[in-house]
């Protein structure tokens, strides 16, 4: 029942993703790969870690599979199902085992949104076994060598509800993602968005300040990518403080205070 | 009212009216005072206009005490006035005169006068005749009462919200003249509830927590705000950890406060940021040290513009100085502050020019370095005293009033045994430590003792403050801010047995609620069938796709199954009227209309208790809108068990402000994530309280409360026991969103049932 090991070239990334090191990821990424380790990449939303990934990926020259796991995503959404056609049913390889099949670089993106019955079928994709088993199939499936499993995860948004469970986070080695500096963050930001570099340093002025009220009035502050948003727009003809508003304050909170201190805030900075 | 001119008054009127007056000897030598004045500020072309305005208030039979009072204020506004305020005080003095008689506008004008200073432009002073000649027109009987409390009014209120304040009391008491003679005399509590209100448009409160946030982001810290209510403190003022803020600002417009109020506060901010040390005061003399606290402003705001430049923008709004020749303290200090805060102000005055010169310079040289400070503070004070211009501490200011008063930046301690003259800094800064120590257990501290508060109002028993409401004045069309004070009052320890007993003999009806809890539970996994999507196939959709395929017919792609366990996601907040009127007896037994609810809720607490929905409950009565009272039998996080006792000790007592209740309730039931939230309310009566007359405020307060309510996504609905409690409740919570119970012996039977009838698809 063995199929071919399906082709994933359109899966490969060809040019180099923009990425700047922030400490020594890249080393410890590489490492992890050849150590066949499973990665967790730690971090706030936006901070560049989906990012590092492909960049990793198109270093390592590896197909990248990613996956946006959602509340309602199924284990057969990430193992495959039978559908059915003319001659009646037929199996489709869901994202997970292509990736499997392929010896490709698998992120598995914001874990904790996924429910806890099907995040457990990675679970033998990431002991000494690595394999995954396609129950349905009657199949199991190794990995080679070149397929890697990483998962990213907020520490931030830990509630009762929404969390890994112990037995899945120890079985991953964990990188911690923060921030860039700001000088390196306004970079990216004037990169990534096409703006000049006093204003990045201005939109990372505003993202520094929020990030003040973490924990407080917001969840998290600003990220990098809301300001290469607000940078895109701006770089658009919108004004500054609108621009910022859209892509900045009013994602961020629906407070009427503290959307009044962001707007505050960011008539500050600018 | 408008002032008109009339187009081309009589080029000789003057002259005529000159001749007529010529034969009243008591008016004729004030006139032609004020005539010669009139002609040197309105000129040979507005002396006409000038002499049919004054034509015309004396063609009113006014009388000459009215005339002299006017030209006396003619005196002190006219050389800066315009004709357009000279028509308005002429012609709303007509106009006060014609209904309201001459000495009532005597009356009026005296108060007025004696706001004016010299020099000014008289534009408020004709603001406020215009509004007061419109209730002329309309309640000449307003204006003898008025006039007693008009300087107090004009105190508190700028012409414009005194205009809405004299406006609301029309509207209030459109008819009866009683009402209105006490509203206007500030002797109905709502006028003075209104004044201050309208004087609270710039009130700090609503704005503090927006910029602790603001604070914290830019800076890392939030001062702690206080707003101080004592007439000496007109500046904020630093007090270690403390910003003490004056409770109000004369010149502060409502338009303006939110800016400047961010402004005092992201100031004060620099301070706690930049000001490493405070200021040894040694032998310097006052003038030196408001040139260090000028400094040292200047520089802790140059510091925080370099990251943030907006707030130097911010800060700029309300540096006003105008460069010019004077040079006394006051305007040499607010030029100078400018001067180092706008790089674009001109300023010719030598001595502010080497003062920036030698800020600039050090600053460039190493901004970080607080020490020059005093060192350029010296030099300036030395300069100021060769030119010998005086200084003099009790009338100095610092400007702009966003500005701390620099007090908090010395350390007073350190002061100079043989320095008298900074005797009374010492003395002030003194008792701003004082209030400061007072203030030093922040959370311990205990709500200030004595006169401040309400008489009769202070609550005996323990209570803590849960939070300040708004209240719906639906005869003003206003919420008026923080209106009431809702009060935790802790529940009254009692054995629960008896309750518990009467708990267990209404067997009968937990029978059946035992029957409407299995219905509500719904634990049980349901297969969703015919979905794009699933887990696995819906095999009879399948089986139906193919045979589709097999007979060419397009097949529905449905094919998939999922298995979901449909939880209920209902959370209650239970509102339990227990004012006096429960206390009312019901039916046969002669159980009271509370303890008959209170078994209710008992019956219902332990349905829910196993159906698992979050549910909280709060009893509620008031004592007038500075003590609504409330209880809570069981909050969201507690197990059903710890509500018994406190079920069992509730007492009927005191009044029912509906609205404050419901606000209060809806705050807490509001942070429940669940899909839907419901409000029920449980009440005997309609609302009322010891301290409102007008019987429809409150219900209509409460129609307001549970509209919003609504507006935040809140379900709400009332049980009402009884027939009056049935027709308030349906005016506030609308005919399909009230139960009646005409028989409250039905209650406890009903109140369950009712509940899963309204949270049951
Ligand atoms: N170190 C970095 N180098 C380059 N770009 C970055 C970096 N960090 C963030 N970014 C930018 O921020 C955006 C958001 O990052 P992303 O990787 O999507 O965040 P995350 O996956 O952590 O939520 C990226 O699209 C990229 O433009
Ligand atoms: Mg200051």
């Amino acid at each position: 029942m063995d199929a071919d090991p399906p082709d994933l070239d359109c899966f490969r990334l060809v040019d180099e993703p923009y990425y700047t090191p922030v400490g020594n990821e890249i080393a410890l990424f590489e490492a992890a790969y050849r150590a066949q380790v499973p990665l967790m990449l730690k971090g706030p939303t936006g901070c560049g870690k989906t990012r590092f990934v492909e960049h990793m990926a198109w270093r390592l020259q590896r197909p990248l599979i990613t996956i946006a796991c959602h509340e309602d995503m199924t284990a057969a959404d990430l193992v495959g199902r039978y559908l059915l056609d003319a001659q009646g049913t037929v199996w489709r390889d869901g994202p997970l085992t292509q990736a499997v099949r392929g010896g490709a670089i698998c992120y598995l993106d914001e874990i904790v949104e996924a429910r806890q019955d099907t995040t457990v079928v990675i679970h033998p994709l990431t002991d000494e076994r690595r394999v995954l088993p396609l129950d349905k199939r009657n199949e199991v499936v190794a990995a080679p060598s070149g397929f890697f499993l990483v998962i990213s995860y907020n520490p931030g948004y830990q509630s009762a509800v929404k969390d890994l469970k112990e037995s899945t986070k120890q079985r991953f080695a964990a990188i911690d993602f923060t921030y860039a500096a700001a000088a390196r963050e306004a970079d990216i930001v004037a990169r990534e968005a096409g703006i000049d570099a006093g204003l990045a340093e201005k939109l990372v002025r505003i993202a520094a300040a929020s990030r003040n009220l973490g924990h407080r009035a917001l969840e998290e502050g600003a990220s990098t990518r809301t300001l290469i948003r607000a940078g895109k727009l701006i770089a658009r003809g919108i004004g500054a403080a609108e621009a910022c508003d859209m892509a900045i304050v009013a994602p961020l909170t629906d407070d009427a205070d503290t959307r009044g201190a962001l707007r505050s805030v960011v008539a500050a900075c600018l | 009212m408008t002032a008109a001119l009339r187009r081309d008054p009589d080029p000789d009127a003057s002259a005529a009216l000159e001749r007529l007056l010529s034969r009243r000897p008591a008016l004729h030598a004030g006139f032609l005072a004020a005539q010669a004045q009139a002609r040197r500020h309105l000129g040979a072309a507005g002396l006409p206009h000038w002499a049919a305005l004054v034509g015309a208030l004396y063609h009113a039979n006014a009388g000459p005490a009215v005339l002299e009072a006017l030209w006396g204020i003619e005196r002190r506004i006219l050389p800066g006035a315009g004709l357009d305020t000279e028509a308005t005080l002429w012609q709303a003095t007509r106009t006060l005169c014609r209904h309201a008689g001459s000495r009532t506008t005597l009356a009026i004008l005296g108060p007025l006068a004696a706001r004016l200073s010299y020099g000014g432009d008289g534009r408020e002073l004709a603001a406020r005749l215009a509004a007061l000649a419109g209730l002329a027109e309309r309640a000449p009987d307003a204006l003898a009462p008025l006039a007693a409390v008009l300087a107090q009014v004009m105190q508190e209120l700028p012409p414009e919200p005194m205009a809405q304040w004299l406006a609301d009391g029309l509207a209030l008491h459109a008819t009866d003249r009683r009402r209105r003679a006490a509203y206007f005399g500030l002797e109905d509590p709502l006028a003075r509830r209104r004044l201050a209100d309208l004087a609270g448009a710039v009130r700090f409160a609503p704005h503090e927590e927006r910029l602790k946030l603001v604070t914290q982001a830019l800076f890392g810290l939030a001062p702690e705000v206080r707003v101080i209510a004592d007439p000496a403190l007109i500046r904020p003022r630093l007090a270690g950890g403390l910003l003490l803020m004056p409770q109000g600002f004369p010149d502060l417009r409502a338009e303006d406060a939110a800016a400047f109020f961010e402004a005092a506060v992201t100031h004060a901010a620099c301070h706690g940021a930049f000001t490493r040390a405070r200021f040894t005061v040694g032998r310097m003399k006052p003038v030196q040290i408001a040139l260090v606290s000028l400094l040292e402003d200047a520089r802790v705001e140059r510091l925080a513009a370099r990251a943030y430049p907006g707030l130097g923008r911010l800060w700029r709004r309300f540096h006003t100085a105008e460069a010019a020749s004077a040079r006394t303290v006051a305007s040499l200090f607010a030029r100078l502050a400018r001067a180092l805060a706008d790089p674009d102000f001109r300023d010719e005055d030598g001595w502010i020019a080497k003062a920036r010169a030698l800020f600039e310079r050090a600053f460039t040289e190493d901004a970080g370095r607080q020490g020059f400070v005093p060192e350029i503070a010296r030099i300036l004070g030395h300069d100021l005293g060769q030119l010998r211009i005086p200084f003099d501490t009790k009338a100095y200011r610092v400007e702009p009033a966003y500005r701390d008063d620099g007090l908090g930046l010395f350390d007073w301690d350190e002061t100079d045994p043989d320095n008298d003259d900074v005797l009374e800094l010492v003395v002030e800064a003194a008792r701003l430590r004082q209030e400061e120590a007072d203030a030093a257990p922040p959370d311990s501290a205990p709500a200030p003792a004595g006169g401040a508060r309400m008489k009769g109002a202070v609550p005996q028993e323990e209570s803590t403050i849960a939070g300040l409401y708004p209240e719906w004045d639906h005869r003003l069309r206003t919420e008026l801010a923080d209106h009431v004070t809702v009060r935790l009052h802790a529940p009254a320890a009692v054995g629960a047995s008896a309750l518990k007993a009467r708990l267990d003999a209404a067997g009968s009806i937990a029978a059946r609620l035992d029957a409407l809890m299995r219905r509500a539970r719904l634990d049980r996994p349901t297969r969703l069938r015919r979905r794009l999507d699933g887990e696995e196939i819906d095999l009879e959709a399948a089986q139906e796709a193919m045979l589709a395929r097999r007979l060419g017919e397009l097949p529905d792609p449905r094919i998939h199954a999922l298995k979901r366990r449909q939880g209920r996601d209902v959370a209650l907040m239970l509102l339990l009227d227990v004012s006096q009127s429960t206390a009312d007896p019901v039916g046969r037994d002669g159980e009271s209309v509370l303890s008959t609810a209170a078994l209710a809720v008992g019956l219902l607490g332990a349905a829910l208790d196993g159906v698992g929905d979050p549910f909280a409950a709060l009893a509620f009565a008031s004592n007038g809108r500075e003590d609504v009272r409330i209880t809570e039998l069981k909050r969201f996080a507690e197990r059903w068990e710890a509500a018994l006792p406190r079920l069992a000790g509730l007492r009927p007592a005191y009044s029912t402000r509906l609205g404050a209740a419901i606000r209060h309730g809806a705050a807490g039931l509001a942070a429940q994530a669940t899909h839907r939230r419901v409000l029920v309310v449980v009440t005997d009566g309609e609302p009322s309280d010891i301290d409102v007359e007008d019987e429809a405020y409150l219900a209509e307060d409460a129609r307001r409360a549970v509209a919003d309510a609504r507006g935040q996504g809140l379900d709400v609905f009332c049980v009402a026991l009884g027939a009056v409690a049935d027709r308030a409740a349906a005016a506030i919570f609308g005919r399909r969103n009230s139960f009646p119970i005409t028989r409250v012996e039905e209650l406890p039977a009903r109140l369950a049932a009712l509940y899963f009838q309204l949270t049951v698809r």
